[in-house]
């Protein structure tokens, strides 16, 4: 039998076997709803709830930019209460660019024999509020306003591979505006070691899980729920970035879907912020 | 997402959910999963509808995602059952044959590595081209001409896609099946 046959033979088996099965609604107010939602959770921006960053990439480590090099790895073991990062945040030089407008280094670090960094791209500009509506429903003309617009980008080795995509809103500063009280602020990403479009791919390698916090936060504690770990982290902070940040590094031969409670505590000990339950690797 | 993404967006996925949700359950081997598996696909094209649109192939853009999702599924569940092990439960309305095919079909894909699995999936219900399943697997050609042959091996030596049952079936439905693709 020629490979031309094989083939023949194996569509007639799926053509017989499913080609006749009845076909299911299309959901499309489900697919809709969902999918807004989804990216209003990934809008850390407007919505002001934080940041995940999962990057395919064995993670093991990142510094932040003018650090002086130093390292903190989210496999570190790092006994339960007590700060992963015992050096003082970081400091930088304010800079001439109080929006932050440009690109800024978030982060950066060795991944699995690569570099994987980290940038904050905002620029201001115009921005259509989301008029979708569902079918039948009467259109609403798109309503134009001025604003920022904020994406973050994932790079491996000096090439982007992911992005949040581009979100836009009122306020240049997405972390510090609007922030819910008591929920900590968060954002997932996945990326890949190649281009965009591979990004839910086969070669996620782990995660890295960010969020900006208050001036008042003194650490973040990390929970995984499977395990029962705790990680403690101090807030760090980057050239071009007003506020503090706690990133969380999870590597991916940890495991796929792991969920971990988020609670950040002032210097007194009460629990100033919090998310429960969170996914904080790959999926 | 303005007014003409939108009308965009509902007719992609009014094109292609029937054939979306065939080949997640060719991937899955459930009804519930397939059905899961394909609308959380077209969730995710919607949060990523400016790049599916502007990409070079949004079908392959599509198909990858629902790989991609289909990858992870097996890892967030660790799934170790036999798939397709149970008679789907959607086939009251159809023959005894149908039903019987269908549950020969999915047994014998149950004995596939994932990737192998996905590779015959792609190559001969979804009809890609070697070099586009490639792309979507993110493997080479070769891993590709590989992995369909063997998968077509083992399925091949399957007596349950073999049987009588095989041969009685009117072909003409086979013939309209293909065009009720596009």
């Amino acid at each position: 039998m020629t490979g031309r046959d094989e083939g023949q033979w194996m569509r007639e088996r799926f053509e017989l076997g499913i080609g006749e099965l009845p076909d299911i609604p299309v959901p499309h107010e489900a697919i809709v709803r969902r999918g807004r939602a989804r990216r209003r959770t990934r809008n850390a921006v407007a919505g002001s709830v934080a940041s995940v960053l999962v990057v395919a990439g064995l993670v093991a480590g990142f510094t932040l930019p003018g650090g002086g090099g130093k390292q903190t790895t989210a496999t570190d073991p790092i006994p339960p209460s007590t700060p992963a990062s015992t050096a003082p945040p970081q400091t930088t030089p304010a800079p001439p660019n109080p929006l932050g407008l440009g690109r800024v280094a978030l982060a950066s670090g060795p991944m699995d024999g690569h570099t994987w960094e980290l940038t904050r791209v905002r620029t201001q500009g115009e921005y259509e509020e989301d008029t979708y509506v569902l079918p039948g429903e009467p259109t609403r003309a798109p309503k134009k306003q001025q604003g920022y617009c904020e994406t973050f980008e994932i790079a491996v080795d000096g090439r982007t591979v992911g992005d949040t995509g581009r979100q836009c809103g009122d306020a240049p500063d997405w972390a510090g505006a609007d922030r819910v009280p008591g929920q900590i602020n968060f954002l997932t990403v996945e990326v890949d070691d190649k281009p965009d479009h591979t990004d839910l791919g086969f070669g996620t390698l782990g995660a890295v899980t960010w969020g900006f916090v208050s001036p008042d936060v003194d650490n973040v504690r990390v929970t995984f729920k499977d395990t029962g770990e705790t990680k403690t982290l101090a807030p760090q902070s980057a050239a071009g970035v007003s506020e503090r940040f706690y990133l969380l590094t999870v590597e991916h031969k940890t495991g796929y879907g792991r969920n971990a409670d988020l609670v950040a505590y002032d210097a007194a000990g009460n629990i100033v912020a919090q998310e429960l339950n969170r996914q904080v690797s790959a999926d | 997402m303005s007014p003409d993404e939108a009308a965009q967006f509902h007719e992609f996925v009014q094109a292609r959910w029937a054939r979306l949700v065939r080949t997640a359950y060719l991937l899955t081997g459930d009804h519930g999963e397939a059905e899961d598996l394909a609308q959380n696909t077209l969730v995710r094209v919607y949060g990523a509808w400016h790049r599916v649109q502007s990409a070079d192939s949004p079908d392959a853009y599509l198909r990858r995602m629902l790989v991609n999702a289909n990858a992870a599924r097996f890892r967030k569940k660790r799934i170790t059952q036999l798939l397709g092990a149970e008679a789907p439960e959607r086939g009251e309305a159809d023959s005894a044959d149908r039903i019987g095919q269908r549950d020969a079909l999915m047994r014998a894909l149950a004995q596939l590595p994932p990737k192998q699995r996905a590779a015959v999936v792609l190559r001969y219900w979804d009809d890609l081209p070697e070099t586009e399943v490639a792309e979507i697997l993110g493997c080479s050609v070769g891993t590709v001409k590989s992995q369909a042959s063997k998968g077509l091996a083992k399925l091949r030596a399957d007596p349950g896609l073999d049987g009588p049952q095989w041969h009685s079936s009117p072909h003409e439905n086979s013939e309209e099946l293909v065009h009720d693709r596009s």
